[in-house]
């Protein structure tokens, strides 16, 4: 998001974008762990599980992309870790 | 009966013939259970993400069959006791994600196959294009060039 100049910071707040299930919107019901596309865009560096709070992800998805994720760390398509 | 995927990784220093020996034996141990193979892929060498067993790249083979549980139970006995496989996953497909798997098991066949076609066209023309550079050097040397250009395009567009 950028700060325009003249805006203080409750106008920032108001415009921030709301956030939303990507998944939902794609009205999927599971999360293929092969598919490291969309896993990926829910690891940031530090290989952690994208928090619902960031991501916006509900409840349900956020559920099957954990176990995808965690699956795929198994099969080694993506780290458990990265220091 | 249910859908499941099986991906297990073999070292890349296993040589071809004996990682084809290990996959046919593992493809066996299903279709004596009673398996049916949708899909047994050799995925192809790969970075792993991580380091297993002091080997830093892969080869993962996949295998998608509608199986008993019990057969799942002996394929992975089997592969533990295998010293050449390095890893491997048996997930259960839910039934809206196998029938989806499934179809697209099919549709990456068709292209597979409409793929290796173009590649023969291609490779049959560019066989043409060198037969009448044979026949006239000079002049048609370039043309040979762009014909080969022709082909990485199409093949791209896939």
């Amino acid at each position: 998001m950028t700060t325009r100049p003249g805006h203080g910071g409750r106008r920032r707040f108001l415009f921030r974008r709301r956030k939303y299930c990507k998944f939902c919107e794609l009205k999927s019901n599971w999360i293929d762990y092969k598919d490291l596309k969309t896993i990926q865009s829910y690891i940031p560096e530090r290989s952690k599980i994208l928090p619902r709070r960031i991501s916006g992800t509900c409840s349900k998805h956020q559920r099957l992309l954990m176990r995808a994720i965690k699956r795929a760390r198994m099969i080694a398509f993506v780290p458990f870790t990265s220091d | 009966m249910h859908t499941y995927e099986t991906i297990f990784i073999t070292p890349p220093t296993l040589s071809e013939e004996d990682e084809q020996t290990l996959v046919g034996t593992m493809a066996q141990v299903v279709v004596d259970g009673g398996g049916q193979f949708t899909v047994k892929e050799r995925m192809g060498r790969r970075r792993l993400a991580y380091p297993i067993h002091k080997h830093d790249e892969g080869v993962y083979t996949r295998f998608l069959y509608d199986a008993d549980p019990a057969v799942t139970k002996e394929l992975e006995r089997r592969i533990r006791l295998s010293d050449n496989v390095i890893r491997s996953l048996t997930v259960r497909l839910e039934e809206d994600w196998a029938v989806a798997a499934k179809v697209e098991a099919v549709e990456d066949a068709d292209r597979r196959a409409r793929a290796q076609a173009e590649r023969e066209a291609a490779e049959a023309e560019a066989e043409a294009k060198s037969r009448e550079e044979a026949d006239d050097r000079e002049p048609l040397d370039r043309e040979v060039d762009e014909g080969a250009v022709d082909a990485d395009d199409r093949d791209d567009e896939d």
